[in-house]
């Protein structure tokens, strides 16, 4: 296990290298997320705050929530870039390659997978948590308590997004092509999370509880950080939800692996 | 001793199915019963007509992919259910795939293989001294790998194949697109790792030349089966290619006639081109000495891609 | 014309070799557009924002996700910097027809093709929840000008992704060029807030900018929103990039022949 660490270390620092190979892009990569990102927040405030908060949730809630599951969900896109493009590795074979690999496919794949530029998402989505946390005088509760529970709700929301993803990219031993699949499975449901669930029909609300439970990495957090209306057990009920669905993907993952060294497809 | 053994191995396909779309659900025996042994050692080159089940022996040697049924031990370690171990102990290379980290000096993806495989810092130093040596490395070590030349990738995939010192080596197409002084290259090194080192090597090929120049024994895989096992020369005989015989003699010579043999008379030359499991060459000249002094005489072996295409035309 | 539509038939058939997939992907571009409505309808409940009503809010952001298949999503820069990078465009300019025009009846397949398989089984889809104004498009003016509007918003389309693909003749990568082109059709274009919304400086700057053509401009139109200025700028920005991409490719005709390639 200690093993895998270590070459996991020395391939994503290798990976980060290689990016600073092309130093502007690299950099103009990381500004461009971050206007993307800070122009759509602005949007959602303008409306916000015309009509004085959405659905019970006050402008800077909104922003306070925005931000935590920006955060869960760049925790994937930060670590877990090479899943999110897996058709790749099964159109050209490269997952033969990966296969001769002295490591598990999961490794190897993961190591990978750290992908630098998107790393703004983290930097700016701690800027937003901590600006909303700020403005909404969170502080004056109890500091590290807050702490606790913001990091413990970014957690859950992290390992809830990096099992979506890795069964979203497992699906790929069935299907191949599977990018057609992201809005459905990745983009549509990271986007639906930054804004309170309530707003949504109950079929589509019902799918983020239970199908791809995002609610549990951003929705429910804030709610208990933000008093609104659910005890702190709820950040451990994410948490075991979170749980659950890497142990759960990553299970998924192994019946994948075994079917592809079965089939070769 | 044997450092690959596959017994009575079979693999059969279901046609893969597209996204939402049914394909055709029959299966395909790639694989069908197949065993075969290799020494350590050993120089093996491995043929075969595309879709054999060449490159799925292959992948299933090296644990990529796993047998319908059938088992397939390889350096002691099960294919199927030690992948990871026995990767330790193979070197792969493919020639269309790069193992190597495309942005970075070569030098990097060192680093990064000595971690994956555990290679501790002194044997580290010592082997790649030796690669280095052998290979040329040093030339374009701090090169980032996309602007190296196409031979010089190749000898950088090589090394990172053997970093770690496997004991056993499967190339795939190791000289293609490489001009001639970089195959030579190519060639000799291997050549060297076999004898001097003694790892096993098996190649697959469509480049003949290699095939002739560096393996001792060939398996010609056939419709999943083993449709060949043996020597070159052992090959040349299965298949019966005539060989031939360049002979010059002092005087121009006429079109030859009533000979148990098939000639061609060109100014003062004559190719004789005759069967060597019927025939052996010194009675051919015998023959031809009849018709005058001759100067110089040439064998030439049929190439290995005549005898192949005869030899997947008698097996089909 | 022959070849042109042949072109344009070609390129229809190879979207329908990934039929499936991109039915699976219209679940997804559907999510989208209920999500945007949803967040809409909870911000605006029970009050105008600006100059629409909660319903009319709604309305612009199902017609605008079924415009987007029809004027921006197309195959990336028209697939020139990939002919380029490979020599390809070589070959594609020595051809007998012009490359341009060529170029441009095969995205013309695409839109088609998008139309039909993208769009309206999006506008089923908002039918089926409700939220598509469908009474907007039984005057047969509105359908008349609407149709008129949306293929010139296609046509800014295809230009534009023509001119980025233009663009790797001189620049390496044309990643930058897509993503600025992609930034400013979602802000400058209208796709996350109508322009109708925005202050009176900007709405009037943007109104003259090509972006509008392709979502606020025929939404627009659709819902009857649609400013005068917008239909000459439409109009005389479709004009304008033909003439840029004419110019272009004259000019990039001439240094393939110079440098080959």
């Amino acid at each position: 296990m200690g093993d895998w660490i270590g070459v996991y270390k020395s391939v994503a620092s290798a990976t980060l290298r290689a990016r600073l190979a092309y130093r502007w892009n690299f950099v103009l990569d990381l500004v461009f997320q971050i206007i993307m990102l800070i122009a759509e927040l602005l949007v959602v405030v303008l409306i916000a705050s015309a009509v004085h908060g959405i659905a019970g949730w006050s402008v800077y809630q909104i922003v306070f929530l925005f931000g935590l599951s920006s955060l869960s969900s760049g925790l994937y896109r930060v670590f877990a870039s090479e899943f999110h493009g897996f058709d790749k590795y099964l159109v050209n074979g490269e997952f033969d390659s990966v296969l001769t690999r002295p490591a598990p496919a999961l490794v190897v794949v993961s190591a990978r997978s750290v992908d630098y530029e998107q790393a703004g998402m983290l930097v700016q989505g701690l800027a937003i948590v901590g600006y909303a946390a700020w403005r909404l005088h969170l502080w004056q509760i109890d500091g590290p308590i807050l702490l606790a529970q913001i990091l413990s709700g970014w957690i859950s929301g992290g390992a809830i997004w990096l099992g979506i993803v890795i069964a979203f990219a497992t699906l790929g031993f069935w299907t191949t092509r599977i990018d057609d699949l992201a809005p459905v499975v990745l983009y549509g449901p990271e986007t639906a999370a930054n804004y309170p669930l309530s707003i949504y029909p109950r079929a589509i609300q019902a799918i983020f509880y239970g199908i791809l439970p995002v609610a549990f990495g951003g929705y429910i957090p804030a709610r208990v950080i933000l008093h609104k209306g659910l005890s702190p057990i709820w950040l451990l009920v994410s948490f075991g939800v979170g749980a659950a669905t890497l142990a759960g993907a990553v299970g998924f993952w192994q019946i994948g692996v075994r079917r592809y060294t079965s089939t070769g497809s | 001793m044997a450092i690959v053994s596959a017994n009575n191995v079979t693999k059969t396909f279901s046609r893969p199915t597209r996204l939402f779309r049914r394909g055709n659900e029959d299966s395909v025996t790639a694989i069908d019963r197949l065993t075969l042994t290799i020494d350590q050692g050993e120089f093996l080159g491995l043929l075969g007509p595309n879709g054999a089940g060449k490159s799925t022996l292959i992948k299933m040697l090296t644990g990529i992919l796993h047998p319908t049924s059938g088992d397939i031990q390889v350096a002691g370690w099960s294919a199927q259910h030690q992948r990871a171990r026995l990767a330790m102990d193979l070197g792969i290379v493919f020639g269309q795939r790069t193992q190597l980290w495309w942005d970075l000096p070569l030098h990097e993806s060192f680093t990064i293989l000595r971690r994956m495989y555990r290679v501790s810092e002194d044997a580290y130093r010592t082997r790649l001294a030796e690669l280095a040596a052998l290979l040329d490395l040093r030339e374009f070590w701090n090169v980032p790998v996309r602007q190296l030349s196409l031979g010089q990738r190749m000898r950088g995939e090589l090394a990172a194949a053997l970093l770690h010192a496997p004991t056993l080596l499967f190339l795939d197409e190791p000289t293609i697109g490489l001009d001639v002084e970089a195959k030579a290259a190519v060639r000799q090194f291997l050549r060297t790792l076999n004898q001097e080192k003694g790892t096993t090597i098996v190649l697959t090929a469509h480049d003949m030349n290699d095939v002739e120049e560096l393996c001792r024994r060939i398996v010609v895989i056939n419709h999943g089966r083993s449709a060949f096992d043996g020597t070159m020369e052992a090959l040349h005989q299965r298949v019966g290619m005539p060989s031939r015989l360049v002979v010059t003699f002092n005087h121009s010579v006429d079109q030859l006639t009533n000979l148990p043999f098939d000639c061609q008379a060109y100014g003062n030359q004559i190719t004789a081109s005759f069967n060597r499991a019927r025939q052996s060459p010194l009675a051919v000249i015998d023959g031809l000495r009849q018709w005058g002094e001759i100067i110089d005489i040439q064998m030439q072996e049929p190439p290995l891609d005549l005898v192949m295409r005869g030899l997947y035309q008698a097996v089909r | 014309m022959g070849t042109f539509f042949v072109l344009g038939r070609a390129s229809f058939r190879k979207n329908m070799v990934y039929f499936w997939a991109h039915m699976a992907n219209n679940v997804g571009s559907a999510l989208f557009g209920f999500i945007y409505i949803a967040l809409w309808r909870a911000a605006s409940h029970g009050h105008d924002v600006g100059s629409f009503s909660s319903q009319a809010l709604v309305a612009y952001i199902a017609v605008t996700q079924t415009v987007l298949w029809a004027t921006t999503f197309l195959p990336r820069d028209l697939g020139i910097s990939t002919a380029v990078r490979t020599g390809q465009i070589a070959i594609d300019f020595g051809r007998p027809v012009g490359y341009l025009p060529r170029t441009i009846a095969a995205a013309m397949g695409d839109v088609a093709y998008n139309i039909l398989f993208r769009s309206v089984p999006l506008v089923l889809a908002f039918l089926v929840a409700r939220v598509y104004p469908w009474r907007n498009f039984l005057s047969p003016a509105t359908d008349a000008t609407f149709v008129v509007a949306l293929a010139l918003g296609a046509m800014t389309g295809i230009l534009l992704q023509y001119l980025i693909g233009m663009s790797a003749f001189w620049t390496f990568d044309t990643r930058w060029a897509r993503r600025l082109y992609f930034a400013l059709t979602m802000f400058a274009g209208g796709q996350l807030l109508p322009i109708q919304l925005m202050p009176l400086a900007l709405r009037q700057t943007l109104t003259w900018l090509p972006f509008q053509n392709l979502v606020s401009f025929p939404v627009s139109v659709a819902l009857h929103h649609a400013y005068v200025a917008s239909w000459i700028s439409a109009l005389v920005w479709v004009l304008m990039l033909t003439g840029v991409a004419i110019a272009l490719t004259h000019k990039a005709m001439r240094r393939v022949e110079i440098q080959g390639g």
